[in-house]
């Protein structure tokens, strides 16, 4: 795998910057997440269209990925199975508007580290990146 | 629940007591669900939450059924008698419904539109010219001219059989306008692309000075090209602007697109240009373009572009030629310089300039985004906004560059202050000004980074000119927080330290990340600017917004009004109150002695002013008959109402004096109070619950209410007071009035007055802060009981606001040491 990194992305893993890839097709999300991470000191790629961000992760890995679960055209599981099978050390925090137990066990399955139901705050969001990073000794950004 | 009433209480069926009471609580509970829910919908609308489409509909249908539960219950405690509450639920419902379904609002019907009536939600109808000028002159107070709209519904009328009762309308609104302005007036028009895709771009203007000239240029308007840009429009000129018009035939059909009117009052001109608040340059940081120009000929304009941070210096500018013997405004004609022309003098004065880019800055704000304004320079050296555009150009190389945007955020070591609450999302610098309750909105420059100790609803009216807002104490569910997101300035509360800001200093405010700077962090205005950061720019910030709009106003204030019935409300928050205030009324007209069902109220055995009856509906009172003392009370709330009624040193031990005049004065009155209802005279009562108390006073002529709920959580908790009448004459009952004001406001109410009635209300408290300021209504309500007619001139109000606030603790609150 260490051949697909762009000497771009290795470029910010030697600044030490952790990667987010966030997903999820209502563009508000996106709209939220991605300023207030960058501003946060995070390097951030934001998706609202399904296809598009799985063919992003097939170029470069992410430390974190943060993706709703229900959308239209691809289930977000898929996309978590993807990612996963590509890069088994990326955190994953699940976006949902509910949580059943039946979906939180096949997520815990498929490497899910935290859950975030809507409407959430950006600082829940913040604490489960920053616990994924304490997690697996990624540099801290703040 | 427990045995709330006497033996007899065997029935539990429709009518009897056990009933009432459980369907009284049952309101009771849809009230505070009802008043979290809509909590939660006011705190997303300032960016703290991250939501979506799914959270809005659940949101808004879960007050909607709330409020209909609250509905039904009082139809069941009064035996339906309140069926046209069901009415007025369905308008509101449908109401919600249309906005969720992407529709124009419950005013979509209407075809001409005051710009008193327009709101920022109603975008759609009249479009954002009409939106920006209405919001930035009558709710801002900013110098924006009166005018009218003609809607989307009325401009698509105008091809149907409506039309010459839609021309009807017009002319009316058209000489209403002149009525206000003292007089004919030369009129601008304005066609707007509008609905709800609309972009609000101006596709045709035209100038008219009378209503019929002005409807003449209307059906221009609806006849001509409606994509031709600009001035380019087929109604451009003045006088008869109308000749084109007539070729239309009433029965074609026009474009599907929705468009809109505006029509306004024109200032006469000495200079004319335009603003634009976001503009592209490469070589320079963010900066907005001015150009300005003499309003006739084709001289090239001055163009400056501008800092977007106080104190707004100018970047670059391109001074154009002017001929010899040009007069500027307010000044002296150019003497002859070499070639005959002046270079270097502007047609706007540096105060001139920094007016228009705060007004500039004020405008995005207040709409969610870049924009482009009009204006003007009257000849006495005044600036009037005439119009107001959406900015069209993109931005490629900025969006290209977005990776060097990334290295030039300021780093943590610019960092003043961080942490507190997000009461309101978005990107704000300025100067610091350190404000307060006594702080006089026109001493605030606009633009202004305001700071403060607390942030008190008394702060409301200084809101609109910040650019941002910080408060050491305060919440993000508080009233003005719900004030600055109306508003959209970027507001952080609970923020240590903000109060101690250099005075004068020039700061940056990211309330989304809770963040202070030093200095003016360029980057981040143009991040926000670029990004949408503004969150009042977003699809689903603007249904929220119009959603609430129907949910949390509150009309309704005064029970004794004639206008206090279910016709009358017209959101869920008015039928909420309205069915909360009917069912305390059915509880204690059961209470009454005599009647049967709940028994006799129990009597508070203490030394207290007056008689005061007690009913228990769950857990209010310990045992279950025979008088009451403090330690019986087991209510929370109303144990504190007493404690602070029973504090003896604000109570006066002296008669009050009474004249022959006050008793004269009072005479009218006493008539009215004794008709109302003369089983409950001089009887007060009290309901009470472990978490709830409704206190009811009726002291001699005077009637007086407290209502509270006390909660652990502070979304359940509120507290509402209300104090009308009495027997002095009406400059005592003013000034009483004003005392009672001046101490609501203290205590951290948002107070109104209307002649001798105040009502104050105060919710989304923490229970210790809930149950101390019930504490201080007690004394209160002791105190102004005891002084009734002592208040013989405005220096009293202001003696005995002091004397009570000492008497009470309440001034060390005041400074703030308490907390």
């Amino acid at each position: 795998m260490t051949d697909d990194i762009s000497p771009a992305a290795a470029a910010d893993a030697a600044k030490g910057r952790t990667s987010i890839l966030v997903l999820d097709d209502e563009p508000i999300v996106c709209k939220r997440l991605r300023p207030f991470f960058q501003k946060a000191g995070y390097e951030v790629e934001a998706f609202t269209n399904p296809a598009e961000a799985l063919e992003r992760v097939t170029q470069r890995r992410f430390d974190v990925v943060i993706t709703d679960l229900k959308m239209e055209g691809l289930d977000g599981l898929a996309f978590l199975g993807k990612v996963k099978a590509l890069y088994p050390d990326t955190g994953v925090i699940v976006i949902t508007g509910f949580a059943t137990m039946e979906t939180a066990r096949e997520s815990f399955r498929k490497g899910v580290f935290d859950f975030v139901a809507k409407p959430f705050k950006l600082a829940e969001i913040l604490d489960g990146v920053r616990r994924i990073e304490k997690e697996k000794g990624l540099g801290t950004a703040k | 629940m427990g045995k709330a009433g006497s033996r007899q209480d065997e029935a539990t069926g429709p009518g009897s007591a056990r009933f009432l009471l459980r369907t009284f609580k049952r309101i009771l509970e849809c009230n505070t669900l009802a008043l979290e829910r809509m909590a939660q919908m006011d705190r997303a609308l300032g960016g703290e939450y991250v939501f979506d489409k799914a959270f809005l509909e659940s949101a808004a249908r879960d007050v909607c059924s709330l409020t209909h539960r609250t509905a039904y219950h009082l139809n069941g405690m009064a035996d339906e008698g309140y069926v046209d509450l069901y009415d007025a639920y369905l308008r509101v419902k449908d109401a919600l419904e249309d906005v969720l379904s992407g529709g124009m609002g419950p005013l979509a019907g209407r075809r001409v539109l005051p710009f008193s009536e327009i709101g920022w939600e109603m975008e759609p109808l009249v479009g954002l010219c009409n939106v920006g000028l209405a919001v930035l002159g009558a709710r801002m107070g900013l110098p924006a001219p009166d005018g009218l709209a003609v809607t989307v519904t009325g401009m698509a009328g105008l091809s149907g059989t409506s039309r010459d009762e839609i021309l009807a309308e017009m002319a009316h609104g058209v000489g209403d306008l002149f009525t206000r302005a003292g007089g004919r007036a030369i009129l601008e028009l304005s066609l707007v692309d509008a609905g709800s895709g609309g972009a609000g771009k101006i596709l045709a203007t035209a100038q008219a000075d009378s209503p019929g000239s002005a409807c003449e240029a209307v059906l221009a308007f609806a006849a001509g090209d409606a994509d031709a840009p600009g001035e380019a429009g087929t109604a451009a000129g003045t006088g008869a602007p109308g000749t084109g018009g007539l070729a239309g035939s009433p029965g074609i059909s026009r474009d599907a697109r929705p468009q809109a009117v505006c029509i306004r009052l024109r200032p006469e001109a000495a200079v004319i240009g335009t603003l634009q608040t976001l503009a592209f340059d490469p070589n320079l940081p963010p900066s907005m373009l001015l150009s300005s120009r003499a309003p006739a000929g084709p001289a090239l304009p001055d163009r400056c572009w501008l800092s977007r941070s106080a104190p707004h210096d100018p970047l670059r500018s391109r001074i154009s030629p002017k001929e010899a013997g040009t007069s500027l405004p307010g000044g002296d004609a150019l003497s002859v310089s070499s070639g005959r022309r002046l270079r270097g003098s502007a047609w706007l004065l540096p105060a001139q300039t920094a007016l228009l880019a705060e007004l500039g800055l004020a405008a995005e704000r207040a709409l969610g985004g870049p924009c482009v304004l009009s204006f003007v320079l009257t000849p006495r050296g005044r600036v009037r906004i005439t119009a107001i555009e959406p900015i069209t150009t993109p931005y490629p190389e900025w969006i290209g560059a977005e990776g060097q945007d990334e290295l030039e955020l300021p780093d943590e070591g610019d960092i003043i202050l961080d942490g507190g609450q997000i009461a309101c999302g978005g990107v704000g610098a300025g100067p610091v000004v350190p404000i307060d309750d006594d702080t006089l909105p026109d001493s605030v420059p606009l633009g202004a980074v305001g700071v403060a100790r607390a942030a008190s609803p008394a702060l409301s009216r200084i809101v609109p000119r910040l650019g941002a807002l910080l408060a050491e104490v305060g919440t993000a569910a508080s009233h003005l927080a719900t004030v600055a997101r109306e508003n959209r300035v970027p507001a952080v509360f609970g923020l240590k330290g903000a109060a101690a800001l250099e005075a004068g200093s020039m700061v940056t405010v990211d309330a989304d990340q809770g963040a202070v700077y030093r200095g003016v962090a360029e980057s981040l205005l143009r991040q926000a600017a670029l990004q949408g950061a503004q969150t009042g720019t977003e699809p689903e910030y603007l249904v929220l917004r119009r959603l609430l709009r129907h949910i949390r106003p509150l009309n309704l204030v005064d029970p004794q009004s004639r206008d206090f019935d279910a016709a009358h409300c017209r959101t869920c928050h008015d039928i909420l109150h309205f069915a909360h205030e009917k069912a305390v009324d059915l509880l204690l007209s059961m209470g009454t002695p005599g009647q049967n069902g709940l028994g006799q109220p129990r009597r508070l055995e203490e030394d207290s002013p007056f008689a005061l009856g007690i009913v228990d509906v769950g857990g209010g009172l310990a045992g279950v008959s025979g008088p009451v003392t403090l330690a019986d009370v087991e209510s929370e709330p109303l144990r504190a109402f007493l404690e602070g009624l029973l504090l003896k040193d604000v109570r006066r031990d002296a008669p009050a004096r009474l004249s022959l005049g006050d008793i004269m004065g009072g005479i009218g009155r006493t008539s009215q109070a004794l008709s109302a209802d003369p089983a409950s005279a001089g009887l007060n009562l009290a309901i009470a619950a472990r978490d709830y108390a409704n206190v009811t006073l009726r002291l001699g002529y005077h009637f007086s209410v407290v209502d509270a709920v006390v909660s652990p959580r502070p979304e359940h908790t509120f507290v509402y007071f209300r104090f009308a009448g009495g027997f002095a004459d009406n400059e005592r009952r003013a000034r009483r009035a004003g005392l009672l004001l001046n101490v609501l406001e203290r205590l951290g109410f948002r107070a109104t007055r209307k002649g001798d009635l105040v009502v104050g209300k105060r919710k989304l408290m923490e229970a210790p802060d809930a149950l101390e300021t019930l504490r201080f209504l007690g004394a209160l309500t002791a105190y102004t009981r005891q002084l009734d007619v002592e208040l013989v001139s405005d220096v009293h109000v202001e003696h005995f606001t002091r004397r009570f606030l000492e008497a009470s603790g309440l001034d060390v609150l005041h400074s703030g040491e308490a907390r």
